[in-house]
């Protein structure tokens, strides 16, 4: 086995607020391979965002990283200066919003961005770069790269945004490339699109996705592994069968049982007892106890301990994914 | 099975509810210093729609289709450009100013985003009892009293009463727009993807909340939604939209288990399946973008992205044709049958199926 | 109404959840979120300093026949423009005045001015503002126009110009300082408004029936006004200083009524034979200022990250 693209060991990320302190990341242990296709999937607050941001570190006041390390082919992230890191990003790692308008600037036409973003992220002059635009327009499937390069951002649609944006993240040639609800915003129809398309290209590439999103159909289209989040932690991590057919920490299991499927006529709806824990104050042991149903009393005090990231584990006193 | 009067529904011994005929609502697009009339914007472009008494109707389609623009016409936030849209037997733009406004009483609203649904300036007892205010001659106490035994109706306890919205989670908040919602005790209810902004486990908590409020308070429901694993789950009904026309009716399950227009088909197979055994090769991918609302393609609106298009598809607009109990404006169904993945085919065993544990809600 | 909306059991409500009704007490709410931001702005020391001083002056005015040693138009022609004393712990000016008194009093003259034009200028246009953004076309142009117009006047020629055609008194100089500031407000507004009307809590008002001008007055006014008090408090300290101005101009306030700015003008000859005429009386200004400065800043601080706070 290669060595990994990413490696996220005990990471603790807070937040200092007037009401206290918000522990966004417990201790989260990840890794990602070369090639490999990661999904983070959580609901609101469980801290797959934080995740991103701080492999980015991107995280200001109040925040902070309290421990833990990050490694990026073998280089230590968090202890590399602010002008090291701002290398990094862009040229070894890059971001994909939700929202594409957030990484294109509207007063700038298309070719200029991406030539410049393109040119300074690797190094080459004006005319080199526009060339590799070009390439990976065109490898996204843009009807007219042309036009496209020609137009202002608020000349195209969501979709034809977010493709420009894929095409302008590719063309950094990255290692890692984190997604953070890419497709959530887009059209179903248009969605099936952008991820088929950034299905083709990774795999030819060979670069590493970690994708994050609380769709699971996604995740089950487009991830080979899965890390499932809640309340800081990843509670579950596996392959993408292991966590679709052998799900083993109770919150997986009664996720999916939540979630409608289109392809099965109507059941029963599914609900998931309480709410999500507000991470100002987590509940004490298991963060998923007061919700579980296969809680037993030592859940209420006990921590279980946390999956490594990189065989089917789950993070539960109860449960081993070794039972099935 | 042939249709006897002009309705839309498959049995129709009563009176449809919402009877909705020809709608129209165009945008004019001004240009210029002198603001003259470029083009028009063809947002809703001749809607037929018939919901029953007691149905869960799904309004269905992708940006630009004219679902959001449908349902605030059907509210009365919109005039229509033209068309008739008819409650209980009743044509709304006969109605005099009066009686536009004691409709309100009939038929209510909940809003897509529950966070700006709700004046963050208000508590939530002030939000719910707005409407009561309004509308009834209740004294403050019995107002009160309404509030609370609504909030409690959503899940909510008295102490909810004195909050501000941006104390509540999105869940919460979706529950005080529903309880508003029913306060009047309306007849129909509009839902504007109820739960599109809310987390995936809420959204089922959310949905089940609207089953129940549904069947103690007599309701029916007009939802739309982009979200069709949603739809398969919770309507009774579908209409699919494309630019502006609904292009399919059908009874759900009819729907989902044998889609005759192409888009339709399209549409069901772009969802992503959560499950990672599911074949997508069968699924298929549309070519081009939706054109403007401004500017359709000729005939039939769909045909230049569609996969069975014939010539005869650009030159008249199709009317609707029964098939079953499914009615679709098309003109290729036959071809169109062997597209995409059947549904039967692809349903593998899914983890709720394997995993279900003794205890039941 | 509807047959299903009169079937509504008011009575049997009122009594089933009784016990319920009585625990709610939706004015605790209020008064709880008051007191957080009270709470949350006296974290600024600056904004404290400001606050505190500023009530120290208002005290003064209230309470400045009994404060003040002299009467403010008393004449003493023995102790002309004499220095700073036990007896005159300000000085005393040309005719013999004391200034110390007049300084208390000018305090009035100071704030009256102060919160009535700016009163004034947030009222007129908040209302306009919201009417413009609200209903668009022809009522905005017609806002805006105005706003545009009164814009490009320094309020020195606003002031110069009314008083030409009125009477150069305070109502005027008030007057003058309104027309000039309320296009701040109206723009303001205007803009929150704007923003404020796609927000679905406006359309849910709509839906519900509720009237334009209610729609208007009771949800959109007060969420879009929100911004606008911080801007008032910093404006204050604009109009003290455009009153001072035109007082310096010989408009606004006459003599004998004791202005600062009167003040600061009568002291300017005699600046290096007898500072204390216009120094006292100029300190006064600076320091007012500074306070509505010093709150506005704080108003502002507070007031935004308090709209993004869970509480």
């Amino acid at each position: 086995m290669s060595d990994p693209v990413l490696e996220i060991r005990d990471l603790e990320t807070a937040f200092d607020t007037s009401a206290g302190t918000v522990e966004a990341l417990r201790g989260v242990n990840l890794t990602v391979g070369a090639g490999e296709r990661v999904g983070l999937v959580g609901e609101s607050g469980s801290g797959k965002s934080v995740t991103a941001q701080s492999i980015l570190r991107l995280i200001d006041s109040p925040g902070e990283i309290a421990n833990g390390s990050i490694t990026l082919n073998g280089r230590d992230l968090l202890g590399l200066s602010s002008r090291e890191m701002q290398q990094v990003r862009g040229r070894d790692v890059t971001m994909i919003f939700q929202d594409p308008s957030t990484s294109l600037d509207p007063v700038y036409s298309v070719r200029s961005q991406m030539v410049e973003t393109i040119g300074h992220n690797r190094d080459v002059p004006d005319s080199e770069a526009e060339e590799i635009a070009r390439n990976y327009l065109d490898l996204v499937d843009m009807p007219n790269p042309d036009r496209v390069l020609d137009s202002y951002p608020h000349e195209l649609s969501g979709g034809m945004k977010q493709r420009v944006s894929i095409a302008m993240t590719l063309g950094f040639d990255p290692d890692l490339i984190i997604a953070d609800e890419p497709t959530t915003a887009l059209d179903v129809t248009v969605q099936k699109k952008v991820m088929e398309i950034f299905k083709d290209v990774i795999s030819e590439e060979d670069l590493s996705v970690l994708w994050i999103t609380h769709n699971l159909g996604v995740v089950a289209e487009f991830c080979d592994k899965v890390a499932v989040m809640y309340a800081g932690e990843i509670v579950e991590y596996g392959s993408v069968y292991d966590i679709f057919d052998r799900p083993t920490h109770p919150y997986t299991r009664e996720l999916l049982r939540t979630i409608p499927n289109i392809n099965r006529p109507a059941e029963e709806l599914r609900v998931i007892e309480g709410s999500v824990p507000h991470m100002l104050d987590p509940p004490s042991g298991c963060a998923f106890h007061p919700r579980c149903p296969d809680a037993e009393p030592e859940c209420r005090t006990m921590r279980p301990e946390q999956v490594d990231g990189d065989h089917h584990e789950a993070s539960c006193l109860v449960h081993d994914a070794t039972e099935q | 099975m042939s249709r006897n009067d002009d309705s839309l529904a498959s049995e129709a011994p009563a009176q449809p509810l919402l009877k909705v005929r020809g709608l129209q609502k165009h945008y004019p697009i001004k240009e210029g210093i002198l603001r003259r009339q470029t083009g028009t914007v063809r947002a809703v472009d001749g809607v037929d729609l018939d919901v029953r008494s007691g149905d869960i109707h799904a309004i269905v389609g992708e940006s630009g289709c004219g679902k959001s623009t449908l349902l605030e016409t059907l509210l009365g936030l919109e005039d229509p450009t033209s068309g008739t849209v008819a409650f209980e037997g009743t044509d709304l733009s006969s109605l005099s100013a009066q009686q536009q406004r004691q409709l309100k009483s009939e038929i209510q609203i909940v809003f897509q985003n529950p966070e700006s649904s709700l004046d963050p300036r208000d508590t939530i007892g002030q939000i719910i009892a707005e409407p009561l205010a309004l509308h009834t001659d209740a004294t403050n106490r019995q107002i009160d009293a309404r509030v609370v035994s609504l909030l409690d109706d959503v899940g909510l306890g008295p102490d909810y009463y004195g909050r501000y919205p941006h104390e509540l989670s999105g869940g919460q908040q979706q529950r005080v727009a529903i309880a508003r919602a029913i306060s009047l005790n309306p007849t129909l209810i509009l839902l504007d993807e109820p739960t599109s902004a809310l987390d995936v486990s809420v959204q089922s908590k959310t949905l089940k909340l609207l089953g129940e409020i549904k069947d103690e308070y007599d309701l029916t429901y007009v939802m739309v939604t982009h979200d069709l694993s949603v739809v398969r789950q919770f309507a009774t009904d579908v209409s699919v939209m494309y630019l502006g026309n609904v292009i399919e009716t059908a009874p759900v399950e009819a729907l989902f288990e044998s889609p005759k227009h192409p888009y339709t088909k399209a549409l069901i197979s772009a969802v992503p399946v959560p499950d990672p055994h599911y074949d997508s090769q069968n699924d298929i991918t549309l070519p081009g973008t939706v054109p403007e609302p401004s500017d359709p393609p000729s005939g039939c609106r769909f045909h230049p992205r569609c996969p069975v298009a014939a010539e005869e598809c650009s030159e008249a607009f199709p009317e609707f044709e029964a098939h079953g109990d499914t009615h679709v404006r098309c003109i290729r169904v036959a071809e169109a049958e062997s597209l995409g993945p059947v549904a039967q085919d692809n349903r593998s065993e899914s983890p709720s199926a394997t995993h279900t544990t003794p205890e039941d809600d | 109404m509807s047959e299903r909306t009169t079937s509504i059991d008011w009575e049997g409500l009122a009594d089933e959840w009784e016990d319920e009704v009585e625990q709610i007490g939706s004015a605790g709410s209020r008064l709880q979120r008051l007191t957080y931001f009270v709470r949350d702005l006296a974290k600024h020391r600056l904004s404290v300093v400001g606050a505190g001083l500023l009530m120290f002056v208002a005290v003064i005015a209230v309470f400045a026949p009994q404060i003040a040693p002299y009467s403010p138009t008393e004449v003493n022609p023995t102790a002309i423009r004499a220095g700073p004393s036990v007896a005159h712990p300000f000085g005393t000016d040309s005719l013999g005045r004391d200034i110390f008194s007049r300084v208390i009093f000018g305090s009035r003259i100071a704030l009256q001015i102060a919160v009535t034009s700016m009163g004034i200028a947030f009222v007129i246009g908040s209302v306009l503002g919201a009417l413009a953004g609200y209903y668009g076309g022809k009522v905005d142009s017609v806002v805006q126009t105005a706003i545009d117009t009164t814009w490009a006047f320094p309020a020195i020629i606003m002031g110069l110009a009314l008083a030409s055609i009125l009477e150069p008194n305070l109502t005027t100089v008030l007057a003058a300082i309104a027309l000039v500031f309320w296009g701040v407000f109206a723009r303001l507004v205007r803009g929150e408004v704007l923003s404020l009307r796609e927000l679905e809590f406006i359309k849910a008002s709509e839906a519900i029936g509720l009237s334009d001008t209610k729609i208007i007055f009771r949800h959109l006014i007060p969420n879009a006004i929100v911004p606008a008090f911080v801007v008032v408090t910093l404006q204050m300290g604009n109009a003290i200083a455009v009153a001072a101005s035109l007082s310096f101009l010989g408009l606004g306030v006459q003599p004998p009524t004791a202005s600062w700015g009167i003040m600061l003008s009568a002291g300017r000859q005699y600046i290096t034979t007898a500072w204390w005429i216009s120094v006292f009386p100029g300190l006064a200004i600076v320091i007012v200022i500074m306070s509505f400065n010093f709150l506005g800043e704080g108003l502002r601080d507070t007031i935004d990250p308090k709209l993004e706070n869970n509480r």
